[in-house]
């Protein structure tokens, strides 16, 4: 469970940086139109509530706020770090979280 | 209303500035040294490569009291921490020769290891005491602990595009980068940072703010931690002598009680009619750190008192005091803890070189230039300092008193030496001649001594951070070689 909610607190950094017109251009390659900015930015806040939920019910409320907050700067610095030097890395980061959330939850269910 | 905001935040930021800068150094290294704290019982494990064996607590225990009972009976005490999953080796606190001494003992003989050693235990000291002596060293860390919370606070309250900075990384761009960097460090762990630094205020709390206890208590303290520890059992030596009994019956008796793990092992009187066994429940399991003691007539091993804490105010103390230490935290929340605390440091490093950055150009007076300087050398020197700590740790021969003394001597005789060579340095040396020599002393450090692995996975994890650590060293040579 935790991977995938690892993975989605990526996914929702991801979407939160694109929906920001200076990264979201670096992200995507492309100027994104405002209406695809605001649904990135809604993503954004809904993977991350997700991901605090799905980590919620992995372990006590304390424990899973505690690992939710450490993995913050864990998944968040790579991210910036590609956005900054290799942004298809950051592509390639998000492409791999959306692997990585159902092969979170069917690992977690078996 | 604009106006009234902007000047707010004016003040935040110069109140953020200032207090990041007057205790910035300390708050760096205490910061550094907590962050490797996370790992203080791997860290005695490396610096004590002879010792591998992982032997059941009730034996090792055992094994240790036979050995004080034969070398340091006239102790008044014995204070010992039970072997665990991470730890391999018994840590003792006794008196011998009328010194006060911590020893590491062998868990299968009982003796102390020869590689005498303070190990994590210095990281862990030197993040609250700063090697002051008591009382300085933790006021000094509390008043530095409150500065930093203000720092915190002023900092999210001054800046002022939180989110949109959140993803914003420009490199090569000077004063900007420095700033961008400081911000994204900063920013990502803030939860931790806000939360590891309230309650690192809170455990040295009774230091800074005394007055409540003497209100309650006045001169008489010792009342005070009575009732806040009223589970051992204090009685007056008999004076006369009595062997010590099955301390592995009351061992096994108390682990039946605490349900688990036996942490700590306290034997008041030892060797007199009247001495007391304290078995404290381990606190590994939970993140509160009050746990149950059970007290034991250490020669009849008849059973005294037991006590479980349940009071809420303790408990709730006890409960942010764990969370501070993370002694609860499995090995992946252990890590995460870890790379906040390594943010934590890097935050501060790279806001006490934004500050002269910032003023480089603005203001090129010599206390500008002087404070440069020195944050070049107190950045490198902490670190050089504990590398030299290791170095030691491999290079001191084995035996002989006053060994571990030694090993903290040449880290601190380094720390300064590297302080003041940095300070010196050439604007064009100075970071990358002391990071070059750090990747050195890290990457030449594990093939010290000949202790690469030899199949203990601590020693090899151990080694081959080091070599990731020089390797970033390395970098960083290369890349302000090259700025």
């Amino acid at each position: 469970m935790l991977i995938a909610s690892a993975a989605l607190l990526y996914l929702a950094l991801f979407a939160l940086a694109v929906a920001q017109p200076q990264h979201g251009d670096a992200l995507t390659g492309r100027r994104l139109a405002v209406a695809r900015q605001q649904q990135a930015r809604f993503a954004g806040w809904a993977l991350l509530a997700a991901s605090l939920a799905i980590a919620l019910t992995t372990a006590q409320p304390v424990y899973a706020t505690l690992w939710w907050i450490g993995a913050l700067p864990a998944v968040g610095l790579p991210l910036v770090l590609a956005r900054s030097y290799r942004p298809e890395f950051a592509r390639a980061g998000a492409a791999a979280a959306v692997v990585a959330v159902p092969f979170g939850l069917i690992l977690a269910a078996i | 209303m604009n106006r009234l905001h902007d000047g707010a935040r004016q003040t935040m930021a110069w109140l953020h500035g200032w207090t990041g800068l007057l205790l910035g150094h300390v708050l760096y290294l205490m910061a550094f040294a907590g962050t490797l704290s996370m790992f203080k019982p791997e860290i005695s494990r490396w610096m004590r490569p002879e010792n591998t064996t992982q032997v059941d607590p009730v034996r090792a225990i055992t094994a240790a009291t036979d050995w004080l009972s034969r070398n340091a009976a006239d102790a008044p005490a014995w204070y010992l921490t039970a072997p665990d999953a991470r730890a391999n080796t018994i840590d003792a606190y006794f008196t011998q020769g009328g010194k006060i001494l911590l020893r590491a003992l062998d868990p299968t003989t009982g003796a102390p290891v020869p590689r005498e050693t303070l190990g994590g235990e210095f990281f862990y000291r030197l993040h609250f005491e700063l090697e002051l002596p008591y009382p300085w060293g933790r006021m000094l860390a509390s008043l530095a602990a409150a500065t930093m919370l203000i720092a915190l606070i002023s900092g999210i309250v001054a800046h002022r595009r939180f989110f949109r900075d959140f993803f914003t990384f420009r490199a090569d761009k000077g004063q900007r980068s420095w700033l961008d960097a400081h911000n994204v460090l900063g920013v990502f762990a803030l939860p931790f940072h806000l939360m590891i630094t309230l309650t690192g205020v809170l455990t040295l709390l009774s230091l800074s703010m005394p007055w409540p206890g003497i209100a309650g208590y006045g001169a008489d303290m010792p009342a005070m931690f009575h009732e806040l520890a009223p589970g051992g059992v204090e009685r007056p030596a008999a004076g006369r002598h009595a062997r010590l009994g099955a301390v592995a019956d009351m061992m096994r008796d108390a682990q039946v009680r605490c349900g688990g793990a036996v942490g700590r092992v306290t034997i008041v009187n030892p060797g007199d009619a009247a001495a007391v066994a304290s078995f404290t429940c381990a606190d590994a399991a939970q993140i509160a750190t009050n746990a149950g003691v059970a007290s034991y007539d250490a020669v009849s091993g008849r059973l005294l008192n037991t006590w479980i804490e349940h009071r809420p105010v303790i408990t709730t103390y006890s409960w942010l005091y764990g969370l501070h230490v993370a002694r609860f935290a499995p090995l992946p929340l252990r890590w995460l803890y870890f790379l906040g605390g390594a943010m934590l440091t890097m935050a501060i490093a790279s806001g006490l070189i934004l500050w002269t950055v910032k003023r480089r150009d603005r203001l090129p007076d010599r206390a500008n230039r002087l404070l440069a300087r020195v944050n070049a050398g107190v950045i490198v020197g902490v670190p050089a300092g504990a590398l030299a700590l290791l170095w030691a740790n491999r290079l001191l021969p084995l035996g002989g008193g006053g060994r571990a003394g030694a090993e903290v001597t040449a880290a601190l005789a380094t720390a300064g030496i590297v302080l003041v060579v940095t300070t010196a340095l050439p604007g064009r040396l100075r970071w990358p001649l002391p990071f070059a020599a750090l990747a050195a002393g890290l990457i030449v450090l594990p093939f010290l001594g000949g202790w690469i692995g030899d199949g203990d996975a601590v020693l090899l994890a151990g080694n081959l951070l080091l070599l990731a650590a020089g390797a970033l060293c390395a970098w960083l040579a290369w890349r302000s070689a090259r700025c």
